[in-house]
């Protein structure tokens, strides 16, 4: 099955004047698989996914769909199936006849045409509403009808263009669900544009992070969460406790930080890391600090907690250490209560202190 | 207090469909009335005057008339104004600004005074053909009304939805024929009946155009005025009226009157 991706960037580039909305942009997606582009806005994400469906042409580099160049070619002749950010439904026709719209324009026969509408509205599970018009249809059944119709040409590339900012919090959790079984199951190559982090980790099989037009960071939803490349990556995913710091020591194995306040912490080396004198961002996510920790452990400390946030399932706590200020998470089921202006011991495990550039 | 002013809103709505209603109401009224000069309310019941209106070829021929040039100045204000207002909305090109002003401005600049300059612009170009030379004015006084409409259908139009149809497989053609065009049908309908009424109702452009006995409907019924004034003008306007209402008729049949705004 797999062997050649399905879609391949190839030095992709993008200028708006003397502005780059996207810089010099390659990855490739195989098939089947769900890559996320996932940045704040501004980013190139949108820009980049208007390439790949070819409303906008690039400046340099190309698009490559099955192996075949596509930069040249109109969205017409480009084998994608889009979903756009406000559906796009087109509001004239019924919901049949917007799922069997593209099957029309390629000339396919009234019958076999009828047959694969029904199949892909049974599959979003709208088979009874097919002679409706879109203005009838709530924002979650709008959805379902735009995915509909971007599938029912079964294109070799699926686009979605943030399909899932519409709708409430809610649906949004259950869309996203659902995207998600019903991509993997058609087995679709899909690329899925969001500026939401927990739908990327969600959704995708790998994330491209993205940032003012350039790629961070590739990498399973584990990799960029646990072992963010950047900066950027760290503080754009999730909460990270992030303070800036020199290396002290190199021992093998093992690394020895200072923060600019003086906060020494001891931290696992994987494969070569920076030398001695070197300044690096020290990245802690917040989950890693560990409060009132049993017995001894290599970075441990005493903290006085500041400010308590309680959110349900976990509880955050704000802890200064040696002047460092932390955020602390923790369980409310299984981590010890905090109390704001008490103190407490912490500890952080040297293997989930990370150095970024 | 609630029923009082209930009560108020249907008088305040009441006299105000009276008021645009009456004059026609008036004029329909008055063409039965037996007596021999126009008078309301009418005196006795009579359909003489509209035989004599259907016999009478001054007045047929410039129904006729009317109503063709009303047709075609439509048709062609259609073909001229629906590209000027795609250009205006998609496009920013140099002098944008002042095209759209030029296009709009017989809106603006008195109809006396657009009708003698078209009058010296057609003696000095030698368009002599009547029918030719009414054409061409109804056109530049229907034009602002296409353009107003158009642009104002292409400025609601979301263009998600043409990107949507490229995407799946239409080619331009295609998308024009199956997305634009149907989208925005109702604007177009709607700028028809501007263009349609304001041909069909126009007099003081077509007084100075028009050319021996080739003269439209509302000229003819201000020249008659001037030497007699029996209920056949009465039954003729009452003709007017209903072409005019066939007409808001036949395009609320096709996409309802609600949909053209």
């Amino acid at each position: 099955m797999s062997g050649k991706p399905v879609l391949s960037l190839v030095g992709l580039r993008k200028e708006y004047g003397a502005v780059v909305a996207v810089d010099d942009l390659s990855f490739e997606v195989d098939r089947g698989e769900v890559v996320c582009l996932l940045g704040p806005s501004g980013c190139g994400k949108t820009t980049t996914l208007r390439m790949v469906a070819g409303f906008v042409t690039p400046t340099a580099g190309d698009v490559h769909i099955e192996g075949i160049p596509v930069a040249h070619l109109p969205p017409y002749r480009r084998d994608t199936g889009m979903v756009f950010q406000h559906y796009a439904l087109f509001p004239h026709l019924s919901v049949a006849e917007n799922v069997g719209f593209g099957l029309r324009n390629l000339g396919v026969a009234r019958a076999e045409r009828d047959g694969r509408v029904r199949d892909v509205l049974g599959m979003v599970e709208l088979a009874d509403l097919a002679h409706r018009l879109p203005r009838e249809l709530s924002g979650g059944q709008q959805q379902r009808v735009a995915l509909a119709r971007a599938l029912a040409l079964r294109p070799a590339v699926l686009l979605l263009d943030e399909p899932l900012s519409n709708l409430d919090a809610q649906l949004r959790i259950r869309m996203r669900e659902e995207v998600r079984v019903l991509v993997k199951r058609l087995e679709m190559t899909t690329v899925f544009v969001t500026h939401d982090q927990e739908e990327a980790l969600v959704l995708a099989d790998r994330i491209v992070v993205m940032n003012r037009g350039r790629v961070e960071q590739i990498g399973g939803p584990q990799e960029i969460y646990e072992r963010p490349a950047t900066r950027f990556v760290a503080e754009f995913i999730g909460l990270c406790n992030l303070l800036d710091g020199t290396v002290r020591e190199v021992r093998s194995g093992e690394l020895t930080v200072e923060t600019g306040r003086g906060l020494r912490l001891r931290v696992r080396a994987s494969g070569p890391g920076p030398a001695a004198g070197q300044r690096v961002v020290v990245a802690i996510r917040p989950e890693r600090v560990v409060a009132a920790p049993n017995g001894e452990a290599p970075n441990r400390f005493r903290a006085r907690v500041v400010a308590g946030t309680y959110l349900g399932s976990v509880s955050r706590h704000r802890v200064v250490v040696e002047g460092e200020e932390l955020l602390v998470e923790g369980h409310t089921a299984s981590s010890t209560p905090l109390t704001p202006g008490t103190e407490t011991e912490i500890a952080v495990d040297p293997a989930h202190v990370r150095l970024l550039p | 207090m609630e029923r009082a002013s209930r009560v108020a809103g249907v008088l305040v709505r009441g006299s105000v469909y009276l008021m645009l209603a009456l004059p026609a109401l008036i004029v329909i009224a008055s063409s039965v009335s037996r007596t021999r000069f126009l008078t309301f309310p009418p005196q006795g019941f009579t359909l003489d005057w509209y035989g004599r209106a259907f016999r009478s070829q001054a007045f047929m021929g410039s129904l006729a008339l009317s109503t063709e040039l009303a047709v075609a100045a439509t048709l062609l204000a259609l073909a001229i104004g629906t590209p000027a207002a795609y250009a205006i909305d998609r496009h920013r090109f140099r002098g944008r600004d002042l095209f759209h002003a030029f296009v709009m401005s017989p809106m603006i600049v008195p109809l006396v005074v657009l009708a003698i300059g078209l009058l010296q612009l057609m003696t000095w170009l030698g368009f002599g053909q009547a029918f030719l030379r009414l054409l061409v004015g109804h056109v530049v006084i229907t034009l602002p009304y296409v353009v107003r409409t158009m642009t104002a259908s292409l400025a609601l139009f979301d263009r998600a939805l043409e990107e949507a149809a490229m995407n799946l497989r239409a080619t331009p053609w295609q998308v024009v024929r199956r997305v634009t065009l149907p989208i925005l049908l109702p604007g177009l309908l709607s700028a028809a009946v501007f263009c349609f009424v304001t041909s069909f109702g126009n007099i003081t452009v077509s007084v100075f155009l028009a050319r021996g006995n080739q003269v439209t409907l509302p000229v003819q019924i201000f020249t008659y005025v001037e030497h007699s004034y029996d209920p056949i003008l009465a039954a003729v306007s009452t003709l007017v009226i209903v072409v005019t209402l066939i007409v808001i008729f036949l395009v609320e049949r096709t996409v309802g009157l609600e949909r053209m705004v």
